[in-house]
C-alpha cells in the first residue's frame, strides 16, 4: 500500500513539474519568441503548403507560403494576452461578488448565489457569441465576454471560502475593533482565501485560453490578420487532407497549453488546499 | 423508485403532498426564464454599440459614398422597424415571438422558423449522443477507478479526468479529424448523412425518419457521422461524471448496507449492480443538468468543426454575415432547448428524490 502511495506521489510530482515547465515555456515563447524568430509570420512566398521539415521552413509553410513556425510563435502572444486579461477580469468580478455574498450572508447571499447558479448553467459560448454579434468581433469584446462568463465559477468558490472565514475569531475581533465590512473583506478575509483562489484562477486561465482560441477559430475572436492558434486551425482545416500539420500544430499547441494549465492548477490546489474545499 | 436501499440511507420520508406543487412551481418558472433570455438576446442585438442597420448597409461595399450609405441604412432601418423607439421595438419583438413570427433571413429570405426547424433536430441528436457517451464513459471509468482505489487504474483515470476538464472542443475535434479521419481513415469527418443516400427529411430526426420512411440503410452512416463530433463534445462532461461517480461510489462503498450485502455473500458484481450504481445515479443527473448548457454551447463550436448542419452552425454563420433575424432565432432556439432540458432535469430530480421538495 505504501509503495503504491509513494509511486502515485512521484507520478503526480513528475506530471506537475512537466506542466509547470511547459507553462513557463509557453509564457517565454509569447514574451520573447517573436524576437528570437527571424522569419516574418505575415510574409508570403512562392512556396505554399511545404511539408514539415522543408529546407528553410522547419514546420513548413501555409497556403500563402508563410512560415508556419513563425506564425505559431507569433500566435502565442495574442491568445495568451486575451486569456490572461479575461482571467484577471473574471477573478476581479468573481472575487468581489463571492466575498460580498459570503461575508454578508442572508438574503444578499441567497439572491446572488441563485443568480450565479443560473449563470453557471447557461451556455457561456452563447453569451459570448451574442456579445460579438451585437458589439462586433475584436479583442476587447472577447476579453469582456470571456471574463464575464467565467466569473460565476470563481464567485462560487470565493463565496464558500469567505463564508468559512467570516465565522472565524479574527474576523470577529476585527469587527469588535470597529472595522467596517469592506475593510474586513479586503484586508482580513481576502488575504486568507487568496491562496486557495489562486488554484482556481490557474484552472480558469486554461478555460479562458480554450474559449479565446475557439472563438478565433469560429472567426468571432482575434482578427484573422493577426496570426493566432484559433484562426490558424480554421485556415489550415481546408488543407487537412494534403498538409494536416497546418491545422494540427496550432490545435496541439492549444491543447498542450490547456492541459498544462489544468495540471498546474491541480498541483496548486494540492499544495494550497489540502482539505479539498475547492 | 422507492427501494429498501435508498430508504435505509435516508431519514424517514415525509408526505409527498408537496411534490406536485413543487413540479407545478418549477413549470411556472419556464416562461419567466424564457422571457429573461429573450430580453437578453434583444439587449445584445439592439442595445450594444454598432447598429445592425449601419453594418448591414455598409456590408462588403467600400466604393459607396457616405451619403448613399446613410440613405441605405435609413431605408433598411425603416424596413426592419429599427427606426422606432426601443420600447416600441421591444414590444413588437415580444409580440412577434409569442405569435411565432421570427422573420426571415436577410440573405435569401428564408423563413427563420423553417431554418431552425431544419437545424434544431440535428443539434438535439448531437447533444443527446454526447450525453449518452459521457454517461457511459464517465460511469464506467468512475466506477472502475473507485473499485480499484489507489492503484494505477485510479491514478490514471483521475489524471485523465483532469486533462479533459477544459479541453477546447475545436482543437479536440480537429485532432479527431486528423487522426481518425485522415490518418486512420476510420470515420467520416463532415456532415450528418452522406449525400449519395439522398436523405429526404420529414421530421429531421434521422432515426425517426429512417423508421417512418422504412429506410434502415440510413442508420449506420448516420451513427458513423455522429461518433466523432459527439465524442468531441462528450469528453469534458465525461471527465466530470468520472469524478462524481468515483466520489459517490466510494462514499456508498463505505455504507453499512453495502457491507451487509457483502457479508450476505453477494459477489462484487451483484453488490455494484444492486446497491452502488443505483445510489450513484442522482449525482449523475445533477451533473448532466449542470453540463447540458455547456454541451449546447460546445455544440456551436463542434458543429462548425465538423460542418454538421445544426443550430450552432446556423448561429455562427449568421453572426459572421450579420444576419440578425437568424442570429436572434438561433439564439432563442438554443435558449428554449436549454430552459426545457433544465426544467426536465430538475423535475426528474424532484421525482427521484422527493426530500428535496421539502427542505
Amino acid at each position: 500500500m505504501s509503495d503504491l502511495l509513494r509511486n502515485r506521489t512521484i507520478a503526480t510530482n513528475w506530471l506537475s513539474a512537466v506542466s509547470w515547465l511547459v507553462l513557463a515555456f509557453f509564457v517565454l515563447v509569447a514574451l520573447i519568441g517573436p524576437f528570437l524568430i527571424s522569419a516574418d509570420p505575415l510574409r508570403q512566398s512562392n512556396s505554399p503548403l511545404l511539408p514539415v521539415g522543408s529546407g528553410g521552413h522547419l514546420l513548413g509553410t501555409d497556403d500563402l507560403g508563410r512560415d508556419e513556425l513563425a506564425r505559431l510563435v507569433h500566435g502565442a502572444r495574442p491568445l495568451l494576452t486575451v486569456a490572461v486579461l479575461a482571467t484577471v477580469l473574471a477573478t476581479f468580478i468573481g472575487t468581489l461578488i463571492g466575498l460580498a455574498a459570503g461575508y454578508f450572508g442572508g438574503l444578499v447571499d441567497a439572491t446572488v448565489m441563485r443568480l450565479v447558479d443560473l449563470a453557471l448553467a447557461f451556455p457561456s459560448i452563447l453569451l459570448i457569441i451574442l456579445l460579438v454579434a451585437g458589439a462586433g468581433a475584436g479583442t476587447t469584446t472577447l476579453v469582456i465576454g470571456i471574463g464575464i462568463s467565467l466569473a460565476p465559477g470563481l464567485a462560487r468558490l470565493a463565496r464558500a471560502l469567505s463564508a468559512r472565514e467570516a465565522a472565524r475569531d479574527y474576523v470577529l475581533a476585527s469587527k469588535l475593533g470597529g472595522a467596517r465590512g469592506p475593510r474586513i473583506m479586503l484586508q482580513e478575509i481576502l488575504p486568507n482565501i487568496a491562496g486557495t483562489m489562486l488554484a482556481q484562477v490557474v484552472m480558469t486561465l486554461s478555460i479562458a485560453a480554450g474559449f479565446a482560441a475557439g472563438l478565433s477559430y469560429l472567426g468571432l475572436g482575434i482578427p484573422a490578420s493577426t496570426p493566432d492558434w484559433g484562426n490558424m486551425v480554421q485556415a489550415g482545416q481546408e488543407f487537412v487532407l494534403t498538409t494536416p500539420s497546418l491545422t494540427l500544430l496550432p490545435a496541439l499547441a492549444t491543447l498542450i497549453f490547456v492541459v498544462a494549465c489544468n495540471f498546474a492548477g491541480d498541483d496548486l490546489r494540492d499544495a494550497l488546499d489540502p482539505r479539498g474545499l475547492s | 423508485m422507492t427501494t429498501t436501499t435508498v430508504a435505509a440511507r435516508q431519514p424517514p420520508r415525509r408526505s409527498l403532498g408537496g411534490l406536485p406543487r413543487m413540479i407545478a412551481l418549477r413549470l411556472l418558472t419556464i416562461p419567466l426564464v424564457l422571457w429573461a433570455l429573450a430580453t437578453l438576446v434583444f439587449v445584445a442585438l439592439r442595445l450594444l454599440p454598432g447598429s445592425p442597420a449601419t453594418s448591414l448597409a455598409g456590408g462588403g461595399s467600400t466604393d459607396q459614398s457616405a451619403a448613399q450609405l446613410t440613405a441605405n441604412a435609413a431605408e433598411i432601418s425603416a424596413n426592419l422597424g429599427l427606426d422606432k423607439s426601443l420600447p416600441q421595438q421591444y414590444l413588437i419583438y415580444l409580440r412577434d415571438l409569442v405569435t411565432g413570427d421570427f422573420g426571415s433571413s436577410y440573405f435569401g429570405g428564408n423563413d427563420v422558423l423553417g431554418l431552425i426547424g431544419n437545424a434544431l433536430p440535428a443539434t438535439i441528436e448531437l447533444t443527446v449522443a454526447a450525453m449518452l457517451i459521457a454517461v457511459v464513459l464517465g460511469g464506467v471509468t468512475g466506477l472502475w477507478a473507485a473499485l480499484r482505489k489507489d492503484t494505477w487504474v485510479d491514478t490514471t483515470t483521475r489524471a485523465a479526468a483532469t486533462v479533459t476538464f477544459s479541453l477546447p472542443w475545436f482543437a479536440l475535434g480537429v485532432l479527431g479529424i486528423v487522426v481518425f479521419g485522415v490518418w486512420l481513415g476510420w470515420l467520416p469527418v463532415i456532415g450528418r448523412v452522406p449525400n449519395q443516400l439522398s436523405y429526404q427529411p420529414l421530421t429531421n430526426f434521422v432515426l425517426v425518419d429512417a423508421m417512418l420512411q422504412d429506410r434502415p440503410e440510413l442508420i449506420w452512416p448516420w451513427i458513423q457521422h455522429l461518433i466523432l463530433p459527439a465524442s468531441t463534445l462528450a469528453l469534458s462532461t465525461a471527465g466530470f461524471i468520472t469524478r462524481i461517480v468515483r466520489a459517490s461510489v466510494l462514499e456508498v462503498l463505505g455504507d453499512d448496507f453495502v457491507r451487509t450485502a457483502q457479508m450476505k455473500g453477494l459477489d462484487e458484481n451483484q453488490v455494484v449492480r444492486r446497491h452502488v450504481l443505483r445510489n450513484a445515479s442522482l449525482p449523475i443527473i445533477t451533473v448532466l443538468g449542470l453540463q447540458f448548457g455547456t454541451l449546447l454551447g460546445g455544440s456551436t463550436v463542434t458543429e462548425t468543426v465538423f460542418s454538421y448542419p445544426g443550430v450552432g452552425v446556423l448561429l455562427v454563420d449568421a453572426v459572421l454575415q450579420r444576419d440578425y433575424p437568424v442570429v436572434q432565432g438561433a439564439a432563442l432556439a438554443i435558449a428554449l432547448l436549454f430552459t426545457l432540458v433544465n426544467a426536465a432535469v430538475d423535475i426528474l430530480y424532484l421525482v427521484l428524490d422527493p426530500r428535496l421538495g421539502e427542505s
